[in-house]
């Protein structure tokens, strides 16, 4: 049994050993999956809010797709990775209230702050799971850099 | 800029109070409705930063029912029923008067019993929470979903979190059961206020007012 590190919200991990990365229950929120297969090295990280420019106060920045980003790739560089040899695979961004106009669009610029980000770096989008109403949870594989998606209502998939 | 909050001992037992209070009239709405005994059981009060919230709640990564209201007026934020899946389909067989135990999965009758359910209950519960504290208290139609927990509660707290680091979080839960309940149907629940840093501060003002009463 690979061992397995749950990654909260505003959180993200970057590891070189075989494991699991789990993020349980992503609603609204963007899960970005970072793998670079020559090298075995990869990172996860679970942001809210698409922008960090957003924010009105002084807010732990990891909570922002762009922001997670960075961190993630400039852990990812110091162990040796390139942008050109990372793969992305993107998972959430669902509209689980449907009725609630202020949120309504934060699911999906969180989608599209995370292809924004991706692109600007370089970085080739590999698969998405996103959007729908429901709330999903990830596995991603750091050894083969299979990523799973598990739906309360409905299969689980892999991407 | 607000002042991190740290909470004294006395102003946690006084929230405590106030919660358990709250959910007291919370708890005999819902015994009207399903004709049955509801327990309160302990309250917790914590303020956390906004990505732990989760690791507070019950059920985070359970199947549940979740009844969101945005709160406004003298405070804002959101209020979150949280009612387990098992719950929520009892209550919804009791409303449309079958056995618990029938429904499966909630539909749209169902999502519209359960929505005006959460009202009343959000309704109770806010309303005593601004007669005790006499602050102003506006709260939304609620929506309603079923889904994992956590995943909820970040939708929920979304719109405060552009503006405050940590949130105050305020949970009280609830079990019971009702005529023709079998025993593993029993109704069981949680109630969480989340609030942002000002109406934090304008809560505990409230709380420290009552307190020197």
């Amino acid at each position: 049994m690979l061992k397995k590190i749950t990654i909260s919200m505003a959180e993200f991990r970057v590891v070189h050993n075989p494991c699991i990365l789990e993020s349980i229950g992503i609603g609204s929120c963007a899960v970005i999956c970072l793998f670079d297969r020559k090298r075995k090295i990869a990172g996860m990280a679970h942001a809210m809010l698409p922008d960090s420019k957003q924010a009105v106060a002084d807010v732990n920045p990891l909570r922002f797709v762009d922001k997670a980003v960075d961190v993630m790739l400039s852990s990812m560089h110091s162990l040796g990775c390139k942008n050109t040899e990372i793969r992305a695979k993107i998972i959430g961004g669902a509209e689980m209230f449907r009725s609630i106009l202020t949120t309504s669009h934060v699911s999906e610029n969180n989608i599209k702050a995370a292809r924004e980000k991706l692109e600007k770096e370089g970085i080739r989008i590999v698969a998405e799971e996103v959007g729908g109403n429901q709330g999903r949870s990830v596995w991603f594989d750091t050894e083969t850099g299979d990523v799973v998606v598990g739906r309360i209502h409905g299969p689980t998939i892999e991407i | 800029m607000y002042q991190a909050i740290q909470l004294t001992d006395i102003q946690k037992d006084a929230l405590r109070e106030v919660a358990t209070i709250c959910i007291g009239s919370t708890s005999i709405s819902l015994s009207k409705m399903i004709q049955g005994k509801i327990d309160v059981n302990i309250s917790g009060v914590h303020i956390v930063p906004i990505n732990r919230v989760s690791h507070k709640i019950n059920n985070p990564n359970e199947l549940v029912t979740g009844i969101y209201s945005r709160i406004s007026g003298d405070i804002n934020g959101a209020s979150l029923l949280i009612l387990p899946g098992k719950t929520a389909h009892s209550i919804v067989d009791i409303l449309n008067g079958r056995t618990p135990g029938t429904t499966k999965r909630i539909e749209e009758m169902g999502k519209s019993a359960l929505t005006e359910v959460g009202s009343i209950l959000t309704g109770s519960y806010l309303n005593a929470l601004s007669k005790f504290l006499d602050i102003k208290i506006n709260f939304s139609v609620p929506s309603i979903v079923s889904d994992l927990g956590s995943a909820i509660v970040y939708v929920v707290l979304l719109h405060i979190s552009l503006k405050a680091d940590s949130s105050l979080v305020m949970q009280t839960s609830f079990s019971g059961s009702g005529e023709g309940f079998k025993a593993q149907e029993k109704v069981a629940g949680s109630f969480v206020l989340l609030l942002d840093q000002r109406s934090m501060h304008h809560l505990i003002a409230s709380i420290d007012k009552r307190i020197d009463e």
